[in-house]
């Protein structure tokens, strides 16, 4: 694109090509009087300063001057309408050909001219005419108001071109933008039970979708849906994602991941920006899902015998409350092996079809009802259901429509083991080096009191990669290896207790207020890890500072005896290949191999 | 959209009508609404009788309002509301925060 420089009304560079015009004196009056009106008359020979005056003699050198490099670019151009004529048209469109999108407004002088000429002259591109003889002060107005309307457009031109280029600028950092919210909103989902439908973002919608293994086997999911669109919907995703993939990794509980971002969102985000969102947490295990469903439209649960189930959202969206006046009450369904869980944002209901109507809920039920119902023809979950509900709301919206608003996500109940082969697929990434290491932990008192170590000790050992895999083992075996030597070791506490009625309840009050009287003491982790990618063994040994306990026959029992003690000793058992206490009983060493 | 407002008899609830849509183009009205005030009434109310529509952003602009009347101490009823409109406030639980009628 040319440039265009800014014209003014007090600078007149002037070309024109008059050569069968005689009596021009009153061309020069105008002209004159031009310069003095904008005040720039030159001092000694009457030639105005600013007045830039051109004279060619063919029309070539005319056209040469309009060039891009032309140092004389005008903006003014006088010529003879006899110098043109016969070829009126021709000569125009050369000229209009030249200029190309500039503006330069064309004013022709004649003397005697027909008003065929004038006409042609006219719709070829020329602005305006004069007929000679003519006063010298008309002659001056229309050339004033001819420079005024091109000066008019050499700054509108000059605004498009920022316009324009800022247009461009940002487009070019909503791109980049986009590329790290994507990334952030939607990466990581290739687990083979989950299938989803999000929209290609027209720049951003908001809406997010985060899934991942937890360490206890479990699969945490989170669709969300900023308010409003845009960078400012998009903003709450990078603090949201990050947290969620940060504290579940490390085996936090789904109640305690949901107060964090809500608190995160709450402290970052202005007022009147917040997440609606439905987090569900699913144990492939025992087949319990917990769900929370915080603003979002029903989300629905797609049971074997076809009955359809809605999650009716029971909370305020993530960042409004702040974190005293925040509670999370999940809603807890149980669940068997084929049954769907499907979570969605408000952007599919109401998509709309070419008649403004809307998609909507029923629309959305029946969808999944026959889907369904083609699913228990097939004989197998391959996706085809989901497919089937996708291509509804596509006829429905039609091909004029944009369905750039929309998520959608289906998640399989698989069993346990299926669950931990297609997450061991989804991280079969890199070669696993072999290692060999050790680490060492103590957690004194107000550690105790005040935290849970156990997502830090998870963490450094997930690290290692040779043990992701076994992720869930791990958390059961240093969860339950701290629970112990806390409750038992450090705080007194007798499982015998738990037997009693509301017993439970009973230990656990005594457990807080034991905790908070402690006032001294620590438990010490000391960890060695010796692997390579197919095999490798852990050896965990956890000292704490209490009495110990008489273990006398722990250390012989088998497997099936250890079963009749303490649910959390047996757990251990059935992980580790070794569990033995060693000096006063506050010592335990476990083995575990792969 | 058109938001008008005016101040009840008693002077003491401001009544903020929303007619049309009430999405984010009604971002700087809705806020002059009761910004442009100079004694703050002792409540509120959002009229919606005429609000065909009520998007994330207008639950957004709610709870701008509500903490320009006094956070947890704001007295708002979010009144008249059309079956369409109470649907989305009740999904979002905004019966938590304010007064539905």
């Amino acid at each position: 694109m040319p440039v265009i420089q800014t014209q003014s009304l007090n600078s007149l560079r002037l070309v024109s090509w008059l050569p069968d015009l005689d009596e021009l004196g009153e061309l020069e009056l105008a002209l004159d009087a031009l310069a003095r009106d904008a005040g720039v008359t030159g001092e000694s020979i009457g030639v105005p300063a600013h007045l830039k005056h051109t004279r060619c003699n063919d029309f070539s050198e005319v056209l040469s001057l309009l060039d891009e490099s032309s140092e004389v670019f005008p903006n003014l151009i006088l010529i003879s309408i006899s110098a043109l004529a016969p070829n009126i048209k021709q000569h125009l469109d050369r000229l209009m050909k030249r200029l190309d999108d500039r503006y330069v407004p064309l004013v022709l002088l004649g003397e005697g001219c027909s008003s065929e000429e004038l006409i042609e002259a006219l719709e070829n591109g020329a602005n305006d005419y004069v007929v000679l003889p003519a006063d010298p002060l008309l002659i001056k107005v229309k050339l004033q108001a001819q420079l005024r309307v091109g000066n008019m457009h050499s700054i509108m031109s000059e605004q498009h071109r920022e316009i324009s280029n800022n247009h461009k600028h940002i487009l070019r950092e909503q791109q980049m933008a986009k590329e790290v919210f994507n990334k952030v909103a939607h990466d990581s989902i290739e687990l083979d039970n989950i299938t989803h439908w999000l929209s290609p973002i027209a720049v951003f919608n908001g809406d997010i979708l985060l899934a991942t293994p937890t360490p206890s086997g479990s699969l945490l999911v989170l669709m969300g849906d900023f308010t409003g669109h845009g960078l400012g919907a998009a903003i709450g995703t990078i603090p949201l994602a990050s947290t969620f993939y940060g504290m579940a990794s490390k085996g936090f509980a789904m109640y305690d991941i949901i107060n964090e971002l809500n608190s995160k969102l709450n402290a970052l985000l202005p007022t009147g920006v917040f997440c609606c969102a439905c987090v569900a947490q699913i144990n492939f295990q025992n087949g319990i899902a917990e769900v929370w469903n915080a603003g979002l439209p029903d989300c629905y649960i797609l049971r074997n015998d076809a009955s359809l189930e809605p999650i009716v959202s029971n909370a305020l969206a993530l960042g409004i409350l702040g974190p005293d006046a925040f509670e999370v009450e999940s809603q807890r369904y149980n669940l068997t092996q084929g049954d769907k869980l499907y979570l969605l944002s408000d952007g599919l209901l109401e998509t709309e079809n070419a008649h403004g109507e809307q998609y909507g809920e029923d629309r959305f039920q029946s969808a999944i009802a026959s889907a369904q119902s083609l699913d228990a023809i097939n004989d197998c979950a391959d996706g085809s259901a989901f497919a089937s509900i996708k291509q509804d709301v596509i006829n429905f919206i039609g091909s004029q429509s944009r369905a750039d608003d929309i998520s959608l996500v289906e998640i399989e109940v698989v069993s346990a083991q299926s669950f931990s082969a297609m997450y061991a697929k989804s991280t079969q990434k890199k070669s696993q080096q072999p290692a060999s290491w050790s680490i060492s932990y103590e957690f004194r008192v107000d550690s105790l009191r005040n935290q849970d170590p156990v997502p830090l000790i998870l963490h450094s050992l997930l690290e290692e990669p040779n043990l992701r895999q076994y992720s869930g083992q791990l958390f059961s075996i240093i969860s339950e290896l701290y629970n112990n030597a806390l409750e038992h070791g450090l705080l007194n506490l007798s499982s015998a207790l738990k037997e009693q009625e509301q017993g439970f309840a009973k230990y656990y009050d005594l457990r807080v207020k034991r905790l908070q009287n402690l006032s001294d003491g620590f438990v010490r982790f000391d960890i060695d890890c010796r692997a390579t990618s197919d095999s490798g063994e852990l050896c965990v040994e956890v000292i704490d500072s209490g009495e110990g306990f008489d273990y006398g026959e722990h250390n012989k029992q088998t497997k099936e005896q250890a079963a009749l003690h303490g649910r959390g000793i047996s757990l251990l058992h059935t992980i580790c290949q070794k569990v033995e206490y060693v000096g006063k009983g506050n010592h335990v060493r476990v083995e575990y191999s792969w | 959209m058109s938001i008008s407002a005016k101040l009840a008899d008693t002077e003491n609830e401001l009544v903020i009508n929303v007619a049309g849509r009430f999405d984010f183009s009604a971002h700087q009205d809705f806020r002059s609404a009761y910004e442009s005030l100079e004694n703050k009434p002792a409540s509120y109310a959002v009229d919606m009788a005429q609000t065909t529509y009520l998007d994330s952003s207008a639950l957004g602009m709610l709870l701008l309002l509500r903490d320009h009347a006094g956070g947890d101490n704001a007295s708002i009823r979010l009144i008249n509301c059309n079956d369409d409109v109470r649907k989305i406030l009740v999904i979002s639980n905004f019966g938590r925060l304010f007064t539905i009628q």
